[in-house]
């Protein structure tokens, strides 16, 4: 009996051991926003859109003094969709070893060089290959060291988000109440690819009714491994596409110290951060509050969107150590 | 010692349910991991309506169809039956409209079942992310609605025998009506079978009572009611007389609240009769019914 109650409490605190806490339904609070009020389908695609792997030194081990050797590495683009621009290279730091030739070519230029046209096509990658000479013995005063080889690939890329709303006409909405069915909405956000994110959240619930104030909020965090610090003036576009002439929104407002006066172009809301830059304190900006005032009139329910735009330059590192010995 | 075996394997089984097995193998695949057709279907008594989709997913400015299958349940007709795709933020018919999308049938014979296919493009919409599309779908009909409820009259000295002997059950009282989403029970100030009321100051009640026996909502209903030959001066809340009928003021008259409506009182007086007189009131209904159903497809880029 005493093996029976042993066994089965190893078994409890074996199986325990594989509970995944993320996935207790906790997982809308995990994201870097406050819990959602609303039910939020949250479909978020990867952090990386150019990486640097298979970073390779030929050949391996160490090297002896005045050697030469190479740094082979791909650079890859991710994204499956779009091209990727303006794509260029610097090699800042050899240590006391000396670059000495290879393609990408003249990564020690500044400013940082085009990589062929900048462009990189959906999932193309490229090969960069690179050598070396190693320090000669004098150098090195004879001792062993090593030699930090340092390149970063910079890019740009816009980031980009998008989250519907559900509108609903009075009547529709009285109608759905007295007949007792859910009249909740569930959201669904695409944050696109890319370190930058942008995130959404609602100050009420869905649907909102016509006629009717829908506050909502964005935030901007940078979730890769390099550093941005400011979203510079006027990149941060904040949209809201009436997609339907005949029941327009009425009017999108986000905090007026730092976007201004938002503007109907196009049958599009627009909003931008015209006024002032928005600093990332701890990867992250403040709660950006905008109300979008929804049609006079909708065709019972309707699904909108509102889309969020940032094109930014982005650093990615890429690094590899050489061991000389005398 | 029991009661810590039972413990534990009460243990066993309440941490059991919260296990998430990382399998490294996909043994079974997921339903987003495949682009299978998706189907809904939405029904009533009198109808059955089904939607296929071609696929789960589609790529902008890619074709997408729509199969629309239309069944009457009914052995009668039914009219002004249509589909209306009214939510569709992401699907075009032509050109770059986003609009709603109706089909039509004016009658829809007695069991007769009707396809048709609706091909709708994918619209490329900025930014370019994957999107989840809804498409609601609002399928409406007309339909008619009949009941005939049975008024037994007695005179006092009938109903005085009859309870005497206690054969007042055995009077046949019979209400029949159409299986439908609307439905109508019918139900007196007094248990039937009624005694003769002559006197207009001191009238039996009668009450209307509304169902939604489906899971649409009714756009509109139209009732009539032709009272029974021994009910006399039959008036009724919110209804005015048309001929030998009354008819309802408005056809949006009656509100549910869940699957009830405030009932109707009607007032009336009976026949004098001699003995025993078994009638029926009928009652009839055209109604606007409206169900509504969605589906969710993946728009990629």
């Amino acid at each position: 009996m005493k093996k029976i109650i042993l066994g089965s409490l190893i078994l409890v605190l074996f199986v325990s051991g594989c509970i995944d806490i993320n996935n207790l339904g906790l997982s809308n609070c995990d994201i870097p926003f406050i819990c959602q009020q609303n039910t939020v389908n949250v479909t978020k695609l990867g952090p990386d859109i150019l990486v640097i792997q298979n970073i390779n030194v030929i050949p391996k081990g160490s090297v002896r003094p005045k050697d030469e050797f190479s740094v082979y590495f791909q650079v890859k683009n991710q994204e499956e969709n779009d091209i990727v621009s303006n794509v260029r290279y610097s090699l800042f730091d050899t240590g006391l070893c000396s670059f000495s030739g290879g393609t990408p070519i003249n990564p020690k230029t500044i400013p940082p060089q085009l990589w062929d046209d900048g462009n990189f096509a959906p999932a193309e990658t490229k090969q960069g290959d690179w050598s070396f000479s190693a320090p000669s013995l004098e150098d090195i005063a004879n001792l062993r060291t090593v030699c930090p080889i340092k390149f970063k690939i910079t890019y740009n890329y816009t980031s980009r988000s998008q989250v519907d709303i559900g509108l609903i006409d009075d009547v529709r909405l009285k109608e759905l109440q007295r007949s007792g069915k859910d009249v909740s909405y569930s959201t669904n956000l695409n944050i696109g690819r890319g370190p930058i994110k942008i995130y959404f959240d609602f100050g009420g619930t869905l649907p909102a009714r016509n006629n009717s104030n829908l506050s909502f909020y964005v935030r901007v965090v940078d979730e890769g491994s390099g550093l941005y610090t400011t979203i510079p003036k006027g990149k941060l576009s904040i949209q809201a596409p009436n997609m339907n002439s005949a029941r327009p929104f009425q009017n999108l407002e986000c905090v007026s110290d730092y976007f201004g006066i938002c503007s109907q172009n196009g049958g599009v809301w627009m909003c931008s951060n015209s006024q002032k830059v928005i600093p990332l304190i701890s990867k992250k900006t403040f709660d950006i509050k905008c109300t979008l005032e929804t049609p006079s009139t909708v065709n019972e329910e309707e699904t909108r969107y509102i889309n969020a735009y940032l094109p930014y330059d982005y650093d990615v590192i890429g690094s590899a150590s050489v061991e000389v010995k005398p | 010692m029991k009661s810590l075996l039972l413990l534990t394997v009460f243990l066993i089984l309440l941490t059991s349910l919260c296990i998430n097995l990382q399998f490294p193998i996909n043994v079974f695949p997921s339903d987003n991991q495949t682009n299978n057709p998706l189907s809904i279907s939405s029904e009533s008594q009198d109808i059955l309506f089904k939607v296929d989709v071609s696929a789960s997913e589609v790529k902008a400015d890619r074709p997408l169809q729509f199969f629309f299958e239309t069944t009457n349940k009914q052995g009668y007709n039914l009219r002004n039956v249509a589909v209306e795709v009214y939510d569709n933020p992401c699907l075009v018919l032509s050109g770059s409209t986003i609009g709603t999308f109706t089909n039509t049938t004016p009658t829809l014979k007695a069991n007769q079942t009707k396809m048709w296919t609706l091909t709708l493009k994918a619209k490329s919409l900025e930014p370019k992310l994957q999107k989840n599309c809804p498409i609601k779908f609002k399928f409406s009909y007309e339909a008619d609605y009949s009941l005939f409820q049975d008024i037994a009259i007695l005179s006092e000295g009938e109903y005085t025998q009859r309870d005497s002997a206690g054969t007042l059950g055995d009077i046949p009282i019979s209400s029949t009506s159409s299986n439908s989403p609307f439905g109508v029970g019918i139900t007196f100030s007094e248990d039937q079978p009624l005694t003769v009321n002559t006197d207009s100051n001191n009238t039996y009640f009668m009450y209307v009572n509304y169902y939604n026996n489906g899971q649409g909502l009714f756009k509109s209903i139209d009732v009539s009611i032709t009272p029974s030959a021994n009910m006399n001066n039959l008036k009724c809340h919110l209804y005015s007389s048309s001929g030998n009928k009354l008819k309802i003021d408005s056809p949006s008259s009656i509100v549910f609240i869940r699957d009830k409506a405030t009932p109707t009182t009607c007032s009336f007086t009976t026949s004098d009769v001699a003995s025993m007189d078994v009638k029926s009131l009928s009652l009839t209904a055209n109604y606007k019914y409206v169900l509504d159903n969605s589906i969710t497809i993946v728009v990629k880029p």
